[in-house]
C-alpha cells in the first residue's frame, strides 16, 4: 500500500543518497521522491511515496530515524494532508480534436504551455487521483510524452 | 386616435415588435385582414396553406429568435385547425398569439355559417382552452386594446405559452377612440431571482456532491440560460444530461456532456442519472419518457439521489419526484447565482471530483462505440443512423436541424451531436407529426443567413407537405431530408418491441394486394417548384444535401432507408409503460412485474 512520508533532513551533501540507499538496501519501492529546501535554509524536506506493507512501515520509520542527518519523519495520510503533484504532458492534437482537449484542460484547471504542429503540451497540478484522471481522459487522443514531479505534501490543520 | 378593432390589433402587434402575422383570410376575419393593408412596411402578412401550419411556423420562428408571431384565422374550421399547433406550443411553453374570427356579437346563436350553436351559442374559446395558456373573448370594441395588452403579458411572462383571442367579426370593423399603451409598461421589468437562502443550500449540496448531474429540460433554452448552465457545469465538473426538450442546450462535443436519459435514452445518460448523488434539474418536468415511467433505478433513483429543482413554474417543482431544494425563478438568474456560489467555494478548495469526470469519459466512449457499431451495419439501404451521420457531416457546424415525431427524432436524440447551443429545433412533450416542415420555414424566416435543414420520415412529411407551397410563396429556401421507409415505423417498432414480432398492424403503407406503397416524394417536391433529388445510397446523401443547400431554393432530398426491424430504428435503452393486452400472457406477466415497480 502506498504511504506518503515527509522527512525533514539537514541540507547537506550526501543526505539524499543516504536516504535513497536505505530504501534500496531494504527493498522498499520508491514510487516518487521530491526534495527541496524549507523556509529554514539549513533544513530540506523530502517527500517520499513508498509502496510498502503496514508492518514494514514501522521498520522504515525506525531505520530513517536512525540515520544521521534525519531530523524528523512524519506520515502523511491521504485524508489528513494536502497533496500536490505536477504533470507535464504532450498530447497528439489534430485540428478536429484541439477544442475538446482544450476544454478538458480547462476543467482540470490546467494550462497549455506549448503548441507544436499536431501536439499540445499541457501542465496540470493536483493530488495524484486528479492527475490519474487527467491521464485517463487524454490517453485516447495519444500521449506522446509525460513527466510527473512526484508528490509534495503538508499536514492539514 | 380613432381605430377599428382590426386596426387596434394591427397597431398593437406593431408596437410589440411583431414582424410577421400569418393568416388565412375568411369571411370571419375580413375586417381584421383589411387592417393590415397599408401597414406592410411595419408588419408583413404571410399566407400558409393550413392554419395549423401557421402556428407551427410561428413556433419555429420563436424558438430560433425568441420573438413571438401572430396567427389569424376565420371562424369555424379555420379556427379549430390551430388546435394542434396550439397544443404543441403550449406543452413546450412557446408563445404564439392566435386570433380567431367569430360570429358577430349581434348575430351570436342564430346558427350562422361556420358557427356551431346547438348546445351553446358560439363558444369557441372552449375549443382551444385546454391547449392554450389562456383563451380570451372580446365582447365589445372598447375591450380590444386591453385584451391585446393582457394577451401579450400572459404570452410572454412567467412560463410562456400560446394565447387565443376570439375576435367577433363586427368588432373587427367597428371603431373607437383609443390610446395604445407602450409595451414594457404591462409586464415585470426585471428577472425573477430565486430565494437566496435556497440558492445557498443548493450550492452547499453541490459543493459536497461526488457524482453531480445537471438535468437540463426545455426551461434552460427558454430562459436563455445557456451560458449560465455551462458555468455551473464547468466550475463543479458536473455531468450534463439533457431531455428531448433540453437537447442542444449544451455543446455536445464537450467533455462533460452525458447525452440523455429516459426510455429512448443512452447508456451514458441513464448511468449518470441513476447513480447520481445530487441532481440539479432545471426547467424539466420529469415527463414519463424521461423518467422511464417512474421506475426507480432505471432513469432516476430519487431517493437516495437528492434533488434540487429549479423552475419558473412552481407547479412543476416536486410534481413527480420529491425535492430537497425547490427554487422558483428564472433559470438564467438562478444558475448565475449558483455559479457564483460554486466559484466562491472553489476558491478555498477543490470541488471537482476528477475521478467522476474520468468515469464520464469512459461512459461516453462506451456509447460512442455503440453508435459506431450501428453506423457500421451492412445493409443494402442506408439506415436512419447512417443517414443522420451523413447529414451531420454535410451541414455546417451551426446549422439548424428541425425534426418532429418519429424514428428520425428518436435517433437524432441518441446519435446526432449539436455543437452550437440552440440549433436543435424539435417538438418536445406534444411530439407532433408534421411539425418539422412548417417549423423549419419559421426557423429559416428568423435566421435567413444560417443553414436550416428539416429531417423527417415519409409518414410525417405526408401530413403537412402542402406547406411546400408556403415555402415558395414566402420565399424561404428551407431544405428537407425525407427518410422514406414506407410507413409509421416508430410505432411499428413499438408494436413489435412491446407486443411481439407478429403484432404490427396498420403501420405499413401498402396497397390492397399487400405490396409496399410510397408516392414519389421527390417528384412531388419538384411539382411544387422545389429542387429535389432522390437517393438510396449512403454515399449519395451528403452530396445530394450539399447540392440542395447550394441551390438557394426550397429543396428536398428523399432517402430510401432500411425498414427491417431492429435496424429500422434504434433499440430502446430504458423502460416505458406501454400497457400490454392481457391475452398476450407471457409479455403481460413481464409488464405487470415492471409496472408494479413504478412509483407514481
Amino acid at each position: 500500500m502506498k504511504h506518503t512520508l515527509s522527512v525533514l533532513v539537514e541540507n547537506k551533501p550526501g543526505v539524499l543518497a543516504r536516504v535513497a540507499g536505505l530504501f534500496s538496501r531494504r527493498g522498499f519501492n520508491i514510487d516518487s521522491l521530491a526534495v527541496g529546501v524549507t523556509d529554514k535554509p539549513e533544513i530540506s524536506r523530502m517527500t517520499v511515496v513508498v509502496d510498502v506493507e503496514e508492518h514494514s512501515l514501522e521498520q522504515v520509520y525506525k531505520q530513517l530515524n536512525k540515520l544521521i542527518n534525519v531530523i524528523k519523519v512524519i506520515d502523511l495520510p491521504d485524508d489528513n494532508s494536502v497533496q500536490r503533484e505536477m504533470v507535464l504532458a504532450k498530447v497528439k492534437a489534430e485540428p478536429r480534436n484541439r477544442a475538446e482537449i482544450i476544454e478538458i484542460v480547462e476543467i482540470f484547471r490546467g494550462k497549455i504551455v506549448d503548441v507544436g504542429s499536431g501536439t499540445l503540451s499541457v501542465e496540470v497540478t493536483g493530488p495524484g487521483s486528479k492527475l490519474r484522471a487527467f491521464e485517463d481522459l487524454l490517453r485516447p487522443y495519444g500521449l506522446v510524452e509525460m513527466v510527473r514531479t512526484g508528490t509534495i505534501a503538508l499536514p492539514r490543520g | 386616435m380613432r381605430l377599428t378593432g382590426g386596426e387596434i390589433v394591427a397597431e398593437s402587434l406593431i408596437s410589440q415588435g411583431v414582424p410577421y402575422v400569418l393568416g388565412i383570410p375568411g369571411h370571419g376575419c375580413l375586417g381584421l385582414t383589411d387592417a393590415f393593408l397599408g401597414r406592410d412596411k411595419r408588419i408583413k402578412v404571410l399566407q400558409m396553406m393550413q392554419e395549423m401550419s401557421g402556428v407551427h411556423i410561428a413556433d419555429g420562428y420563436y424558438r430560433a429568435s425568441k420573438r413571438p408571431l401572430a396567427v389569424f384565422t376565420s371562424i369555424g374550421p379555420g379556427a379549430i385547425n390551430t388546435a394542434i399547433g396550439a397544443g404543441t406550443a403550449f406543452v413546450d411553453s412557446v408563445p404564439v398569439l392566435i386570433i380567431t374570427g367569430s360570429a358577430h356579437t349581434h348575430m351570436r346563436g342564430k346558427g350562422l355559417l361556420q358557427e356551431i350553436e346547438r348546445a351553446h351559442d358560439d363558444d369557441f374559446e372552449r375549443v382551444l382552452q385546454p391547449v392554450v395558456k389562456r383563451a380570451m373573448r372580446v365582447d365589445a370594441i372598447d375591450q380590444v386594446a386591453s385584451v391585446m395588452k393582457r394577451a401579450f403579458n400572459v404570452m410572454m411572462t412567467g412560463r410562456r405559452g400560446p394565447v387565443n383571442v376570439v375576435l367577433p367579426m363586427d368588432v373587427q370593423s367597428q371603431s373607437t377612440e383609443v390610446k395604445l399603451s407602450k409595451p414594457g409598461q404591462s409586464a415585470p421589468t426585471g428577472r425573477a431571482e430565486g430565494d437566496p437562502g435556497e440558492i445557498e443550500r443548493a450550492v452547499k449540496m453541490l459543493v459536497k456532491a461526488q457524482r453531480p448531474v445537471i438535468l437540463v429540460g426545455g426551461g434552460v433554452g427558454a430562459a436563455g440560460a445557456i451560458d449560465a448552465l455551462r458555468r455551473v457545469a464547468e466550475i463543479k465538473g458536473a455531468a450534463v444530461v439533457t431531455t428531448m426538450a433540453g437537447k442542444g442546450s449544451f455543446p455536445e462535443d464537450h467533455p462533460l456532456f452525458a447525452w440523455h436519459t429516459g426510455s429512448k435514452g443512452t447508456s451514458v445518460g441513464l448511468k449518470m442519472t441513476s447513480t447520481a448523488d445530487v441532481i440539479l434539474a432545471v426547467g424539466c418536468r420529469f415527463a414519463d419518457e424521461t423518467a422511464c415511467s417512474y421506475r426507480p433505478g432505471v432513469a432516476f433513483s430519487i431517493p437516495p439521489t437528492r434533488l434540487i429543482q429549479v423552475d419558473m413554474d412552481p407547479y412543476e417543482i416536486g410534481k413527480n419526484y420529491p425535492v430537497e431544494v425547490g427554487i422558483q425563478g428564472d433559470a438564467a438568474a438562478v444558475l448565475e447565482d449558483i455559479a457564483d456560489g460554486l466559484e466562491e467555494a472553489s476558491a478555498s478548495r477543490a470541488i471537482i471530483n476528477y475521478a467522476f469526470v474520468s468515469e464520464l469519459g469512459r461512459e461516453q466512449a462506451k456509447w460512442k462505440r455503440h453508435v459506431d457499431k450501428l453506423l457500421a451495419a451492412d445493409t443494402r439501404l442506408p439506415t436512419i443512423s447512417q443517414a443522420l451521420r451523413e447529414v451531420r457531416n454535410a451541414i455546417a457546424r451551426d446549422a439548424y436541424l428541425v425534426t418532429s415525431s418519429g424514428n428520425t427524432q428518436a435517433q437524432m436524440l441518441q446519435e446526432f451531436p449539436f455543437y452550437v447551443p440552440g440549433t436543435c429545433i424539435t417538438t418536445g412533450g406534444f411530439s407532433t407529426m408534421g411539425w418539422a416542415l412548417p417549423a423549419a420555414i419559421g426557423v429559416k424566416l428568423a435566421k435567413p443567413d444560417r443553414q436550416v435543414v428539416g429531417m423527417v420520415g415519409d409518414g410525417d412529411f405526408l401530413m403537412t407537405m402542402q406547406e411546400m407551397a408556403t415555402a415558395m410563396q414566402v420565399g424561404v429556401p428551407v431544405v428537407m431530408v425525407v427518410v422514406n421507409n414506407q410507413g409509421w415505423l416508430a410505432i411499428k417498432d413499438l408494436q413489435m418491441d412491446a407486443f411481439g414480432k407478429r403484432r404490427a398492424l396498420a403501420t405499413d403503407f401498402t396497397t390492397p394486394d399487400g405490396e409496399l406503397y410510397t408516392p414519389d416524394i421527390a417528384a412531388a417536391a419538384s411539382a411544387f417548384g422545389w429542387h429535389a433529388q432522390k437517393t438510396s445510397a449512403r454515399k449519395g446523401i451528403g452530396p445530394a444535401l450539399k447540392k440542395a443547400i447550394a441551390s438557394g431554393r426550397p429543396a428536398l432530398v428523399e432517402v430510401t432507408v432500411h425498414r427491417d426491424y431492429p435496424l429500422s430504428g434504434s433499440p430502446a435503452v430504458g423502460w416505458w409503460d406501454v400497457p400490454v393486452p392481457t391475452y398476450l400472457k407471457e409479455r403481460r406477466e413481464r409488464y405487470d412485474k415492471a409496472r408494479a415497480e413504478e412509483k407514481l
